[in-house]
């Protein structure tokens, strides 16, 4: 799992969630299960996390971004240009 | 209500729940295994509350009108836990200390709420960027709690059009306008039925919309 790209996922859940435990977050665990994230709290951390790293994300995509390593594999693809 | 109204209505069961501090032996004695363990994964408390209280009182719902025990109720959900038993559609949702519950026998339902304290700052610009130009220019024209509290009533009524479709988040959510003021939902370009919607607020402080593919809609409080 890219570093940076962890670190900016876990910044974006602080920025939306700051009284979530993000320290031992299962990365394969659904988040908004996991950090009790409702849709527009997930909303809020996809427009966090486009706005950050200047990348579109299409609503078709969100179920992509549904677990921490979903989101960094995403993100990886998406910043890099290669098909997510 | 006409005779037009009668035949085209959906009609909805609804129960609200004022959550426990914590999880009460009566709620987890209905739930299933997979809702108990689905409920024990969660990692925030206040979370595990809400889903035990909200998902027994599904459960109560469907087993009033099924007249089952309510821990017999073979609840199954779809791809984004849209919730269905018996053929009944159903729906469900929670914030803070509130739950609700929907049941409509005929037509798909949704309903969503959310507690205006959890929303004190203004709706951030990338959320009110995807509103429909209708929502965002009622939107721009008002201010301070009117202005959040009419936002809430668009962003539920949207979301319980969307778990009613049952597709998630997925489409754009601009694809469901809503006039709130009377309320009235147009989503013809997602889904062709007729939606209808109506406020449920359980309490001051709660804002809830319940939707229904259908013309017009009919709520029933239930106790559950």
């Amino acid at each position: 799992m890219n570093p940076k790209l962890r670190m900016t996922v876990l910044d974006a859940l602080a920025a939306v969630a700051p009284d979530a435990d993000l320290s031992s977050l299962d990365p394969d665990a659904e988040m908004a299960e996991e950090l009790d994230l409702d849709s527009m709290d997930f909303l809020n951390v996809v427009g966090e996390l486009s706005e950050r790293l200047g990348v579109d994300i299409p609503e078709r995509d969100y179920p992509q971004l549904s677990t921490l390593v979903g989101a960094v594999a995403y993100l990886e693809a998406a910043t890099t240009g290669a098909t997510a | 209500m006409t005779d037009d109204r009668t035949r085209d209505s959906a009609v909805v069961s609804l129960a609200t729940v004022d959550v426990p501090d914590e999880v009460s032996d009566a709620d987890w004695a209905v739930l299933d295994e997979a809702e108990r363990h689905h409920v024990e994964r969660m990692r925030v408390p206040a979370q595990r509350v809400r889903s035990a209280a909200t998902r027994a009182a599904l459960r109560r719902l469907v087993a009033r009108r099924t007249g089952s025990d309510p821990a017999a109720v073979p609840i199954s959900r779809g791809q984004y836990g849209q919730p269905t038993a018996s053929g009944l559609y159903l729906s469900a949702a929670h914030s803070g200390r509130v739950g609700i519950v929907a049941l409509c026998e005929h037509v798909p339902v949704g309903v969503d709420v959310e507690c205006v304290d959890q929303h004190t700052h203004e709706p951030a610009s990338h959320m009110l960027d995807r509103l429909a130009p209708n929502e965002r220019r009622l939107l721009d024209e008002l201010d301070g709690e009117e202005r959040r509290l009419t936002f809430l009533r668009i962003w539920t009524a949207k979301e319980a059009v969307l778990k009613a479709i049952g597709c998630g988040l997925t489409v754009p959510l601009d694809a469901v306008a809503v006039d709130p003021n009377p309320l009235r939902i147009h989503a013809r370009e997602l889904d062709t039925r007729w939606w209808a919607a109506k406020a449920v607020d359980p309490r001051p402080g709660a804002i809830a919309t319940v939707a229904a593919a259908s013309r017009w809609l009919q709520v029933n409080r239930m106790r559950v």
